[in-house]
């Protein structure tokens, strides 16, 4: 077989920053069949000189067994040279279980879809998130490995492995008791692994403790509210942004010169988060006598005073309404797409988290069972069986 | 009839008739609160931030006079003693959260409470084993003695006292109100967790707030030491200091210093125009008498965080 096979199959696509790659109806048999795809698509890339989305259709695709080793690994290496990030579409279910299998393994995106425009969509979605935080999706801010932490005899969390990449909606769903709350607890510094690591940025912080990850900055919010009760509103929030301030005892007794210049200024910024999450009507309130729902929206508050770059929220919609949970998804949609904030996101209902992340991984007794796309978790046996029992 | 009449028509009468005298006894108690005032805010300080009742800090108060005196005696200037009191607070702050805080994270408050009344049995006893049991006569410079302006006397000491406990009072206000660390410390008091969660070092907060507590009972210690000489019994100020957090409210700054004011002024009338009437000597319980009354009524204090439980 010729090079002719693949020829006429990518084509860029340059506005979107789009490699186009239709690979319907191919047959990839053996490994060379592999290499000879991916030595043109490499060749073509090298020539551009620039990065790329790869939007690969995979309709009526076949590869042998023995090919997917090799299919997997070169893929991974055109990625890291030349590319931003990869969408899939048309799917064989068989091609969808052995791409969800691998990305598990290896830690990547599976990014599948059902349709050539819901790739779009999530592409678009993958380009303005790179252009609000300067950085390409593919860019891991957060990384579990292998991560254990038990209680007694409880094991809340086994083995975990997690990959979260900048600019991106990370869900972590899961029945009551899955380690949800625990991944947050060790990420945010609360809870010490017992075994495994953290990275940051690429740096280990698995030592670290819970204000040290603070001035990291990762920002968090509690299953159970925790706010201080006796303080404004406004209070909490300008307690959220203490790390964006810098201190001198002796001004501050004085609240003299810089220390009243420096109170003004991020009194600015608090006020625009406030404006933001529209709670302007409350900011003078005590925060303990406020309803639960607003409660829950001053948390963010705080948390986003912060300007984190990572923003983990445990479970935000818990014990509201539809109404007040589509207002937080909202919330959490623009905070995302107008500040670039990374956001890892705990939920106990599927229902909303679907719509909004851009990546979910489901836990079941502390183990990751299934992980991939919205579209991709949904239609998982496992995910359905850790949600509603298994089948008889 | 004569009994109602002498308690509630004839004091009255009294003040009405001599309003000199009434004034020179309201400003008599007013410069007495406002030194409770003083030793209260070391309670409420240590209170607000952390929660724990410190039942040391009469001593401390104590112990940061005994240190300045003994500091003077052996013919350190005064404002290199001050200096060197005011490290050796700071250090005491450091070794506290070191020794008796941080192995006890996480225990109830109680625990933290017995703690402290460890705290106070030891530094009584390191104090006087440093400095000696003796009295103490501090003399900072300033005599107690009294002028007169339109016709009231005025004592000197306890002028300089009030102006000082104003002053302080003031700061810590602005402090605890206004600024990052004032704000950190509310924090602290209102939700550990929460407080780790943005970014807070507990333990950071714990030495500033006992060292700012240290400091406060240096100043406590200067005023009450000049006024009735340094000795075991400053430290037993702290059980006025007590109706005074119960007016006042223990969390509450401005409160320490209205609970002083009220205490103060209320047990300097009680004693001179109630007084006769039992033979005197009302000043040593008028003020928990007054604390309990209180209690009854409000039981956060007077501008205490009101206590709401939602069921």
């Amino acid at each position: 077989m010729g090079t002719t096979r693949f020829r006429d199959r990518t084509q860029l696509i340059e506005a979107l920053e789009v490699l186009d790659v239709d690979l319907s109806d191919l047959a990839f048999r053996s490994k060379d069949d592999v290499d000879e795809f991916y030595d043109e698509v490499d060749r073509l890339l090298e020539a551009t000189g620039r990065r790329w989305y790869f939007l690969v259709n995979y309709a009526g695709c076949t590869i042998a067994d023995d090919a997917w080793d090799h299919f997997g690994e070169r893929g991974k290496h055109s990625n890291s040279v030349h590319g931003l990030g990869t969408v899939r579409f048309g799917l064989s279910e068989s091609a969808r279980q052995t791409i969800r299998a691998r990305a598990m393994l290896a830690q990547f995106r599976t990014n599948v879809f059902d349709a050539r425009e819901d790739a779009l969509a999530a592409l678009a979605g993958l380009r303005r998130r790179r252009a609000v935080t300067g950085v390409p999706a593919t860019e891991v801010l957060l990384r579990m490995q292998d991560v254990s932490v038990s209680f007694g005899g409880i094991q809340a969390l086994r083995g975990l492995n997690l990959e979260v990449q900048t600019g991106e909606i990370f869900s972590i769903i899961g029945p009551n008791g899955a380690g949800k709350t625990s991944a947050v607890n060790v990420i945010s510094g609360f809870y010490r692994p017992d075994h495994g690591r953290i990275f940051f940025q690429g740096q280990d912080r698995t030592a670290l403790k819970a204000f040290e990850v603070a001035e990291l900055g990762i920002a968090r919010t509690f299953q159970n509210v925790a706010l201080f009760r006796g303080m404004s509103v406004l209070d909490n929030i300008m307690a959220g942004r203490l790390l964006k301030m810098k201190g001198n005892v002796l001004l501050d007794a004085l609240y003299w010169g810089p220390s009243m210049k420096q109170e003004v200024e991020h009194r600015a910024f608090v006020e625009r988060i406030i404006d933001f999450l529209e709670i302007q009507a409350i900011r003078k309130l005590p925060a303990g006598r406020l309803p639960y729902g607003l409660q829950k929206r001053v948390e963010l508050a705080r948390a986003l005073a912060a300007e984190p770059k990572l923003l983990l929220l445990d479970e935000p919609m818990a014990g509201m309404n539809v109404e007040e949970k589509e207002d937080i998804a909202r919330f959490i949609l623009d905070i995302n797409d107008e500040w670039g904030t990374t956001i890892v996101l705990i939920e106990h209902d599927m229902g909303v988290v679907m719509d909004i992340s851009n990546h979910v991984v489901v836990l079941d007794h502390g183990e990751k069972i299934a992980e991939g796309s919205p579209s991709d978790v949904r239609t998982d046996p496992a995910v359905i069986r850790a949600y509603l029992g298994a089948e008889p | 009839m004569e009994i109602l009449y002498s308690v509630f028509v004839g004091p009255f009468r009294d003040m009405v008739t001599a309003p000199g005298f009434l004034v020179e006894v309201l400003i008599g108690g007013i410069a007495g609160g406002l030194m409770y005032s003083l030793v209260a805010l070391g309670f409420v300080l240590i209170f607000k931030a952390s929660g724990v009742f410190n039942f040391a800090q009469g001593v401390m108060v104590l112990f940061a006079a005994l240190t300045l005196v003994g500091l003077m005696e052996r013919g350190v200037p005064v404002v290199l003693a001050l200096v060197l009191t005011m490290v050796v607070m700071t250090a005491l702050a450091f070794a506290i959260e070191r020794i008796v805080l941080r192995p006890l994270v996480n225990q109830e408050y109680i625990i933290l409470f017995m703690a402290t009344i460890g705290l106070n049995f030891f530094l009584e006893g390191f104090g006087e084993f440093l400095w000696g049991s003796n009295v103490k006569k501090l003399d900072i410079g300033i005599p107690d003695t009294s002028f007169t302006v339109a016709g009231v006397q005025i004592n000197k000491l306890e002028l300089t006292a009030a102006i000082t406990s104003a002053v302080l009072v003031a700061v810590l206000a602005v402090f605890f109100q206004k600024t990052r660390i004032g704000r950190a410390l509310r924090a602290v008091a209102d939700d550990h967790e929460a407080a780790l969660s943005i970014g807070i070092p507990l333990k950071t907060i714990w030495v500033v707030v006992w060292a700012v507590a240290g400091l406060v009972a240096i100043v406590a210690g200067i005023m009450w030491g000049a006024k009735s000489g340094v000795q075991f019994s400053l430290s037993l100020i702290a059980l006025k200091a007590l109706p005074v957090l119960i007016l006042g409210g223990f969390t509450s700054v401005p409160g320490a210093i209205a609970g002083g004011l009220i205490i103060g002024v209320g047990e300097k009338l009680a004693e001179v125009y109630w007084g006769p009437l039992v033979g005197g000597a009302i000043e040593n319980w008028f003020a928990y008498v007054l604390a309990l009354a209180f209690l009854l009524v409000r039981p956060q204090g007077l501008f205490g965080e009101k206590i709401i439980e939602r069921v």
